[in-house]
């Protein structure tokens, strides 16, 4: 759900956490090899009012994954607004100028047209057009701006590390703690994902 | 229960809090509208033409929000969703007022020859009219109107019985799956009948989606706008969750490209044709000033509405979610007005008694709503259900 620039996108697969020791030494935190901490849960509402007590409890690095859209749950893990419905406006604009300019430079400039005996530059015959390639524009501005925003295609992605990640896009639900939030702390992070009653919690490697 | 949520809604609740101020509305509403029947009852002595003329346009105006009201309930009780349920005992009151539409229909009736040119044979030498006398008369025109009222009057009553009651809750998506369907046909009749006989030789099969959907989208609009009023009279606080204005702004701005789509799709249509018999609707309401009217609609009912409903902000925020609201609500005045008077001036022709008889039908629509609505409380139970359940 979220983007994070600073994180390369191609890593080697399955890097071991020793290994990963060896040729970074720590700094600051616990384990610079790990993306965070991950608990699995069966409900989506379980899921719900773990990430709303999660956020509450002061972790803000969250992310969720489902297998749909649990609404709600975007607000929960403190996801705020995107730049998407922007780039659509503008490319919506853009569509229009460009369908309304083309039609009337070709219509009634460029090869000037007599239709009917109506005006050269009639806008309602141009009005379809104009409204198809708002549509166009918009939807593909959409659409590239969503990926690109995302940071995506990305071939890797850590959290794929996590046992039976497959499932989150099936019947499980996942929320993950990562370790760059200021507030992270391995040991605290796996006590308190324990203390909200998952299936299953683990560590990701990176 | 936490106590955000039981402070709000207990005020709702409590139609003893709300009722008396309610009461004092519909009381103001009834002094508006038998000031300004008598003006247009005076009105009708020194111009009757006039008086009819203004009539119609006033009547189409507040009748469509009752009728657009029954269609924004019944529609609510088949998809479910939030923005209904908010404005759902509102939209009942408003269509509880269908009964006192038809009543006033019958200026409508009494001034049929000064309304329309077929019943006074002024247009029946006109060519290609002749064989629609079969349905354009007077007697089979009224027993028309009547059909259409008893039957939508018949769907609303056994929907708000049922609702107030809590009885046969089960029936209510059949009742208003058919309501919708017997609506849509009425309408497509009824617009026929009330505005394209004004013109007896044009006609428009699209023409029934213009003016249902300029119903439906002026109820909307209404509504909404007394949502927003009501919170800050009665301090409702988040009793109305932000979500549900939300969802009302995003229905508006779909109804909003709906109307424009279709009454755009009708105009392309008829323009690309160009045919006489076609463009009679079109040629008095887009020369001698009243072009004019038309690009106020297209701003007002079209692109304003949708230029400003596209910001998330906007629908978030109740008052100016009300003010988009009032915009359209006066769009759509002006657009039964263009509807209307250029079928009788070719130049533009605003009397006062478009204004008076606006108002009075206005006060006494508004007096009956008032009535219907402090019986019951403002909010229906199972918004405040969803609301702590989300």
């Amino acid at each position: 759900m979220r983007a994070n620039p600073d994180r390369p996108a191609v890593r080697p697969y399955r890097a071991s956490r020793a290994h990963m020791n060896n040729q970074s030494p720590t700094t600051d935190h616990q384990s610079p090899a790990l993306h965070g901490v991950m608990a699995e849960f069966t409900q989506p509402e379980q899921l719900l009012s773990a990430a709303q007590r999660a956020y509450a409890a002061g972790y803000r690095k969250l992310d969720a994954y489902t297998p749909y859209s649990v609404e709600g749950l975007a607000e929960a893990i403190g996801f705020c607004k995107t730049r998407v419905p922007l780039v659509t406006l503008i490319g919506g604009i853009i569509g229009a100028l460009t369908a309304y300019v083309m039609q009337w430079y070709s219509a009634a400039r460029d090869y000037p047209l007599n239709v009917g005996g109506r005006p050269l530059h009639s806008w309602p015959a141009f009005v379809p057009i104009t409204f198809e390639l708002t549509v166009l524009f918009a939807a593909l501005a959409a659409f590239i701006g969503m990926l690109w925003m995302n940071g995506l295609p990305r071939p890797y992605h850590p959290v794929f590390n996590a046992p039976e990640f497959k499932l989150a896009s099936q019947t499980r639900f996942f929320l993950c703690i990562e370790a760059n939030d200021p507030r992270f702390n391995i040991d605290e992070a796996r006590q308190f994902l324990q203390g909200l009653n998952p299936i299953n919690v683990s560590e990701v490697e990176k | 229960m936490d106590g955000l949520a039981v402070g709000p809604y207990h005020r709702v609740l409590m139609t003893d809090a709300v009722s008396p101020v309610i009461k004092r509305w519909q009381t103001r509403a009834l002094i508006i509208g038998v000031i300004a029947a008598i003006l247009s009852f005076i009105g009708l002595f020194l111009n009757r033409p006039q008086f009819f003329h203004s009539y119609l346009f006033a009547w189409l105006f507040w009748s469509g929000l009752s009728f657009g009201a029954l269609v924004l309930v019944m529609m609510q009780f088949l998809t479910g969703g939030l923005w209904g349920l908010a404005v759902r005992r509102l939209s009942i009151a408003a269509f509880m007022t269908l009964p006192l539409m038809a009543i006033l229909f019958l200026p409508v009736l009494l001034g049929l020859h000064d309304i329309y040119g077929w019943s006074n044979g002024a247009r029946a030498e006109a060519e290609g009219y002749h064989h629609k006398a079969q349905y354009l008369n007077a007697p089979f025109f009224t027993a028309r109107a009547i059909i259409y009222f008893v039957m939508l009057t018949v769907f609303g009553v056994a929907l708000r019985k049922r609702m107030a009651e809590h009885r046969d809750v089960r029936a209510i998506p059949a009742l208003s799956a058919g309501g919708l369907i017997v609506y849509v046909l009425c309408m497509n009749f009824a617009s026929t009948d009330w505005v394209m006989s004004l013109d007896p030789v044009w006609y428009s099969t699209v023409f029934v989606e213009v003016f249902a959907s300029g119903q439906f989208l002026a109820a909307l609009a209404l509504m909404t706008a007394l949502l927003v009023l009501f919170t800050y009279q009665f301090s409702l606080g988040d009793a109305v969750p932000v979500k549900a204005f939300h969802d009302l702004g995003n229905m508006l701005l779909a109804f909003v490209i709906f109307w424009a789509y279709v009454a755009f799709a009708q105009f392309l249509i008829i323009w690309s044709g160009n045919l006489p018999k076609e463009i009679s609707w079109y040629l008095p309401r887009s020369s001698g000033g009243w072009q004019w009217f038309a690009l106020a609609l297209m701003l007002g009912q079209f692109l304003l509405p949708f230029a400003l409903l596209l910001s998330r902000t906007a629908k978030r925020r109740p008052r100016s979610l009300a003010i988009i609201c009032i915009v359209i609500v006066l769009a759509n005045v002006l657009m039964n007005f263009w509807f209307v008077a250029p079928a009788f001036h070719p130049r533009v022709y605003v009397h006062s008694l478009d204004f008076t008889e606006l108002l009075a039908i206005g006060g006494f629509w508004f007096a009956l709503f008032f009535h219907f609505l402090k019986q019951r409380p403002l909010l229906p139970i199972e918004l405040t259900e969803e609301h702590r359940n989300a």
